[in-house]
């Protein structure tokens, strides 16, 4: 048996063990192994070239609206933006853009168009006119008393008002349980109903004539926002719990100052003016007792910490009875009040901010001209999505 | 006699054989390391300008950035540019002689 499987094996082991065949297979493998890798370099060459006309054609849009912007009333523009050529639609809320490369793809985009940029201190972390606020934060930028974000009053007048809302109520009794005297105008609480809302308001804006509170609970208050919200409260902002934010909106909480009342620093931590207490604009005391236009994280009994997913932008002082971190833009007009003993921290975590130069933020009066928003790129050209049909077809015979 | 030609000429073919797909090989090899050197600065160029298109304000993107981005769009260069909006990074098609037009 032994020799015949030998005699049977032994040509094809001959064979096998020849030169040509051997380096034949050897030159297959060779090959083979040099177009797998050519074939991914390729393909990541493919890859980059798609994001290079991608990002030719996004930068061509860019250029082509902002040379737009400068003409009034102009309908469709066509404009050459190096070798790519750009239409711009003007639609009812917002441009629609085609940017049609050399090589024959075409990208599109939409963008709204703004009235100007928001005030650059939106875009900050944590922005403050006194460093020792910087210091106190860790973070920021010092900026003027003329960079401070002022509220659109036009915008604010045709804002929706709290006391329409169902997530706002109004609280007689809430003041006199964390104020020893209470406050003198009107306190709304934001409540929504199952500890989660979705702020469905008409336009962006929502006015609270009065203070706002945000009582305390161990769990976070949930908002969920569709859209940028900004808050604007004609009083003092009470916040004793956390604050989460679910969609892709942004939330801003705006304390203005009411006339005739006025701005103070709550040295002893009293919620009300008394003496010690450091007045945050020119003149004598006037008003409400509680003053307005401050902004308080933490009340009298308050443990723990708070985080708010939301921008502050106080008009008067900023005080702090936890240790308090916003991850949104931080403005600070005057001065940080620490009223606990030891000292609690403030946090500008920066989670996200606005890009001033090219987003909308609501109730805020904007600065310089008129500009394209930021580019959202469409997956598809939206003009030609199918059209609904005006009459059904006729029947089939 | 003929078969010991004809071994000899299996020899010389399996060499040939055998250098011309090792130069084949180095060959492709050679290619795709230029065409992956190139990719790979262009993957760069393009996340430089990523980086610079996030910024808020494109007057803080420096002229060595923009120089630094020369290649990435063939016959053309990315420039700073005013407008009533405020300053925008655009595209200039290059001349024959390198200068923008």
């Amino acid at each position: 048996m032994r020799p015949a499987r030998r005699g049977r094996s032994a040509p094809l082991w001959r064979f096998l063990g020849a030169p040509l065949p051997l380096v034949t297979g050897v030159s297959f493998v060779l090959f083979g192994m040099s177009l797998v890798d050519m074939a991914r370099t390729l393909d990541r060459a493919e890859r980059l070239r798609q994001a290079q006309s991608f990002a030719r054609a996004r930068i061509a849009a860019e250029s082509a609206a902002m040379h737009c912007v400068a003409e009034k009333g102009f309908e469709f523009e066509r404009v050459e933006a190096g070798d790519i050529r750009v239409c711009i639609r003007k639609r009812a809320a917002d441009w629609l853009i085609e940017s049609r490369c050399p090589e024959g793809s075409s990208y599109w985009f939409r963008c709204v168009e703004l009235e100007g940029a928001a005030p650059r201190a939106m875009g900050c972390d944590c922005a403050a006119v006194d460093p020792a606020v910087l210091d106190l934060v860790g973070t920021g930028q010092c900026i003027d008393e003329s960079e401070l974000p002022r509220v659109d009053a036009a915008a604010t007048a045709s804002a929706a008002r709290a006391e329409q809302l169902p997530a706002f109520r109004i609280d007689r009794e809430i003041a006199l349980l964390h104020l020893e005297a209470g406050t003198e105008a009107d306190d709304f609480v934001l409540a929504p109903a199952a500890g989660s809302a979705t702020l469905e308001v008409p336009g962006d804006i929502i006015v609270v004539p009065g203070h706002l509170w945000i009582e305390p609970g161990t769990v976070p208050l949930r908002l969920k926002l569709a859209r940028d919200l900004t808050i604007v409260v004609e009083g003092n902002l009470y916040v004793a719990r956390s604050v989460a934010v679910e969609g892709p909106g942004h939330l801003c909480f705006v304390t203005v100052t009411k006339p005739g009342t006025v701005a103070f620093a709550d040295r002893d931590g009293n919620g009300r003016w008394s003496p010690g207490d450091v007045m945050r604009q020119p003149g004598p005391f006037a008003g409400a007792i509680e003053g307005s236009g401050a902004v308080y994280f933490g009340l009298v009994g308050c443990r723990g910490s708070i985080r708010v997913d939301a921008g502050i932008v106080p008009t008067g002082e900023l005080h702090l009875r936890v240790d308090t971190t916003v991850c949104g833009p931080l403005v600070v007009p005057h001065g940080v009040t620490i009223s606990t003993v030891p000292p609690v921290h403030l946090v500008a975590a920066r989670s996200w901010v606005f890009r001033t130069e090219r987003e909308r933020v609501p109730g805020f009066a904007t600065i310089g001209g008129r500009r394209p928003g930021v580019l959202i790129s469409e997956s598809r050209n939206p003009a030609a999505l199918p059209e609904q049909a005006l009459y059904l077809p006729p029947p089939s015979r | 006699m003929i078969l010991l030609h004809a071994v000899r000429l299996e020899r010389v073919l399996a060499g040939l054989l055998l250098t011309a797909s090792l130069a084949g090989a180095y060959s492709l090899r050679r290619e795709r390391l230029t065409v992956d050197a190139l990719v790979d600065r262009r993957q760069e160029q393009l996340t430089l300008l990523h980086s610079i298109e996030s910024r808020d304000r494109p007057d803080t993107v420096a002229p060595t950035e923009l120089v630094a981005m020369v290649g990435l769009f063939p016959g053309l260069q990315l420039v700073r540019e005013q407008s009533p909006g405020g300053m925008f990074l655009g595209l200039r098609s290059l001349g024959t002689d390198g200068e923008s037009q």
